[in-house]
C-alpha cells in the first residue's frame, strides 16, 4: 500500500482508475451490464467510471464509493483505486453545505446599512455644498427670475454645483436646457448669446443687468454726497469740490443723498440719470432703483 | 462577561457526543479527541462521598473489570444523555484535554451534534450539560445532517441525499435536501445492539458468558452482515455456564453472521420504511445515486452490500465514517461567523 504511486505508474494496463477496473472486467470476461447489475448501479456510471469521465458522475463521496464497491467486486485493491482517482480528481472537493440559505440571507440589515449610511451621508454633504454655493451665486448674481429666459436658469445654478443632478432638476421648460447645465451656465455669463430659442412670446428684449452697477456722479459746484448700495454699504461720503467726478461701484438700488443736487449729474450703469432736482434750495435724498435707466 | 474574556482563548468546538465514543473537532484543527464516552466513579464507602477515578480510554479499559468502589459507567444510552452529572463531568474533562492552556478555564463555543428522534427534554439535557461542562454558547444540529454534511453530501442541492448513521446506540436514516432533513428516522439499534446480539448468541449457543468487550472485539474481527466467500475465525475466552470456569473456544465468521441478524434486519427495516415515506421525485434522486453510509457502524464488513442487496440500490460507505459527524458539525462550525450564520442549528 505504501507504494500506490510507484505501483499503478509501472502496471502495464495504464495508471487510471477507470482503465484498471475495465482491464481487470475485461480480464474476467465480464460484461459491463453484469457488473452494473450486481453494483445496482446503471450501464452508464459504470462505463462513466471506466472512462473517467467523472464530470458526469455524482460528487466525489459516492464516485469514491463506487470504485470501492467495483474495486471488491474484482478483487482489485480498494484503497488503491480510490488513490488513483482522488490524483486525477485532485481529492474531489466536497460541496459547501448552506451555500442555499446563505445566498439568500446575505442581505442581513448589518449587512447593507454601512455602505447606505455612507452613501447617503455624501448625499447630505453634496446637498450641503449646493445649499452654500447657491446661497453664494445668488449673492453674487443677479436673480434668476430676472433672465429673459427663466426656465433654463433654474438648472443652470444647480449644474454648476453638481453636474451630475440633472434629473432633480425641474423638466417644466424645454428639455435641452434642462439637460445641458453648461450651455445653461453660459448663458449667465453672456445672455446675448443664449443659445435656446424662445417660443414663447418676450415683451421687448432687455440686455441684462452687469453684476455690478456702477454710478457716476459729476460735480459742477461745491457740494457734499453720500452714496450707500442695496447691501448698506457706503460707497460714498465726503465733501466734493466743483469739476471733481466721483464713480462708486456696488449692487443696485443705491440710496443717495445730495448737498447741491442741481450741481450734481448722475449716470447709473453709463446712462445719465435724472434726479429731478433742479435746484439747491433743500439737499436731495433719493435711490436710484435697479432697473434706472432703462 | 469573564466568560466572553475566556472565550477568546478558547476554541471552538464540534462534539459527537455518541454513545459509544466522544469525538471533538476543533475549528481548523480537525479531529483532536476520540474517546470512548466511559466514566469511572470510586465510591468512598466510609464516608459515601465519590469521585472520578479515570475518564475515555482509561476508564473504558475497566469496564467489567472493577473492583467493588469503582464503578465503570456509560452515561450516555441510546444516543441520549442516561446520566446528566456524569455527562457533564466527561464533558469537562474532554474540553479541558483539548485545551492545552491551563491558566484560563476554557469557554468555547459549542457545537453538539443530536438523534433527530431525541426529545425537546433529552436535547435540554445535553445543552444544560455543555453548559454545565463550561460552554459559553451551545448549538444543536440533528446528526444526519452533520453525517451528511461530514460525508460530503451535496445537502444544499435540491436533490435528495439519504443517509444512514449507525452509531453507538441509535441507526438514524434520514433523507436530505436543500440544507433541510425531508424525512428522519432513529431507531435504538446500533453497536452496542450488535455487542450485545453476540453476548446472548455465545450464552445460548455456546453456554458460555462473555463481557461487553469481547463481543466488541468479536464483531471488529469477524463481524459481517453478509455472507462472503472467506470464512474467518476468532478464539475467545469465556466463563463456562455450566462448569463456572472460564474456557476457550472458537467462533467463525457465519456464526457472527447469524448472531448479528436480528438487529441487523431492524436497520433494513428502517431504510425501507424511510424509502416508502420518501417523496417519489426524492426517492429517484436517492435510487440514481445512492445511499451513504456514516458512523462506526458503517465499518461493519458488508453492510453496504447487505442493505444494497435488500433495496436494489447503490450502497456506498464515506469515507472515514466514524468521524463523519464531528467533521460535517465542523463544517457547519466554520459557517457560525460568515454572514447569514448556519441553516442547520435547532430551536
Amino acid at each position: 500500500m505504501g507504494d500506490t504511486n510507484d505501483g499503478l505508474a509501472e502496471r502495464p494496463g495504464g495508471e487510471s482508475a477507470g482503465q484498471r477496473l475495465r482491464a481487470a472486467r475485461e480480464a474476467r470476461r465480464q460484461g459491463i451490464d453484469k457488473v452494473a447489475r450486481e453494483l445496482h448501479l446503471s450501464v452508464g456510471t459504470v462505463g462513466a467510471l471506466e472512462r473517467d469521465d467523472y464530470a458526469s458522475l455524482p460528487p466525489p463521496a459516492f464516485v469514491r464509493g463506487y470504485l470501492r464497491g467495483y474495486a471488491r467486486l474484482l478483487g482489485l485493491p480498494e484503497q488503491e483505486i480510490v488513490d488513483a482517482y482522488n490524483r486525477v480528481a485532485g481529492g474531489g472537493s466536497d460541496p459547501e453545505p448552506g451555500a442555499v440559505v446563505r445566498g439568500q440571507s446575505e442581505a442581513s440589515p448589518t449587512s447593507w446599512f454601512g455602505p447606505l449610511g455612507l452613501v447617503l451621508l455624501g448625499m447630505a454633504g453634496i446637498w450641503g455644498y449646493q445649499h452654500w454655493r447657491s446661497s453664494q451665486i445668488s449673492g453674487e448674481a443677479p436673480s434668476p427670475v430676472e433672465l429673459s429666459e427663466p426656465v433654463p436658469v433654474e438648472p443652470a445654478v444647480n449644474g454648476t454645483a453638481m453636474p451630475g443632478r440633472e434629473e432633480v432638476a425641474p423638466s417644466t421648460g424645454g428639455p435641452a436646457p434642462a439637460s445641458n447645465p453648461m450651455a445653461a451656465a453660459d448663458a449667465l455669463g453672456s445672455p446675448a448669446a443664449s443659445p435656446y430659442p424662445s417660443t414663447q412670446p418676450q415683451p421687448s428684449p432687455q440686455p441684462l443687468r452687469p453684476e455690478v452697477d456702477t454710478l457716476t456722479l459729476s460735480f459742477s459746484g461745491e457740494s457734499w454726497a453720500s452714496v450707500t448700495d442695496a447691501e448698506g454699504k457706503k460707497l460714498l461720503f465726503e465733501n466734493v469740490t466743483e469739476g471733481q467726478v466721483k464713480t462708486v461701484q456696488g449692487k443696485a438700488p443705491f440710496k443717495i443723498t445730495l448737498g447741491r443736487p442741481a450741481d450734481t449729474h448722475l449716470e447709473f450703469n453709463g446712462q445719465a440719470y435724472d434726479h429731478g432736482y433742479k435746484t439747491n434750495r433743500t439737499s436731495a435724498r433719493f435711490i436710484v432703483p435697479r432697473n434706472a435707466g432703462h | 462577561m469573564f466568560k466572553r474574556l475566556r472565550g477568546y482563548f478558547s476554541n471552538d468546538l464540534s462534539i459527537d457526543l455518541g454513545t459509544a465514543n466522544t469525538l471533538i473537532y476543533i475549528r481548523g484543527q480537525g479531529i483532536v479527541l476520540n474517546e470512548p464516552s466511559v466514566v469511572a466513579i470510586r465510591e468512598d464507602k466510609n464516608r459515601g462521598a465519590k469521585s472520578i477515578a479515570a475518564v475515555g480510554s482509561a476508564a473504558k479499559s475497566m469496564l467489567g473489570r472493577t473492583p467493588g468502589n469503582i464503578t465503570a459507567i456509560r452515561p450516555m444510552k441510546d444516543g441520549v444523555i442516561a446520566d446528566f452529572t456524569l455527562t457533564e463531568k466527561m464533558l469537562q474533562y474532554f474540553i479541558h484535554k483539548v485545551h492545552p492552556n491551563r491558566l484560563l478555564r476554557p469557554s468555547p463555543r459549542v457545537l453538539i451534534c443530536v438523534p433527530c428522534g431525541s426529545t425537546q427534554v433529552e436535547r435540554k439535557a445535553i445543552k444544560d450539560s455543555a453548559e454545565g461542562a463550561g460552554a459559553r454558547e451551545v448549538y444543536l444540529i440533528e446528526e444526519p445532517i452533520a453525517a451528511a454534511v461530514g460525508a460530503g453530501l451535496p445537502v444544499s442541492e435540491a436533490r435528495g441525499s439519504m443517509v444512514i448513521d449507525i452509531g453507538g446506540g441509535t441507526s438514524e436514516v434520514a433523507i436530505i435536501s436543500l440544507n433541510g432533513v425531508v424525512y428522519a428516522a432513529s431507531v435504538r439499534i446500533g453497536g452496542d445492539r450488535l455487542d450485545e446480539a453476540i453476548m446472548n448468541y455465545v450464552r445460548r449457543n455456546f453456554g458460555t458468558l462473555i463481557g461487553e468487550a469481547t463481543a466488541e472485539r468479536i464483531k471488529h474481527e469477524i463481524g459481517s452482515a453478509y455472507p462472503g466467500s472467506e470464512v474467518k475465525e476468532i478464539a475467545v475466552m469465556g466463563r463456562n455456564l455450566a462448569e463456572g470456569i472460564p474456557r476457550s473456544f472458537t467462533l467463525n465468521s457465519n456464526e457472527i453472521l447469524e448472531a448479528l441478524q436480528e438487529p441487523l434486519a431492524g436497520v433494513v427495516e428502517a431504510v425501507k420504511q424511510a424509502l416508502e415515506q420518501t417523496p417519489p421525485e426524492l426517492g429517484a434522486d436517492v435510487a440514481e445515486r445512492g445511499i451513504v453510509l456514516t458512523g462506526g457502524g458503517a465499518l461493519l464488513k458488508d453492510i453496504d452490500r447487505l442493505i444494497a442487496e435488500e433495496t436494489g440500490l447503490p450502497v456506498v460507505v464515506a469515507e472515514d465514517p466514524l468521524t463523519c459527524v464531528a467533521r460535517g458539525g465542523g463544517k457547519v462550525l466554520e459557517l457560525l461567523d460568515r454572514k447569514g450564520g448556519t441553516p442547520f442549528f435547532l430551536e
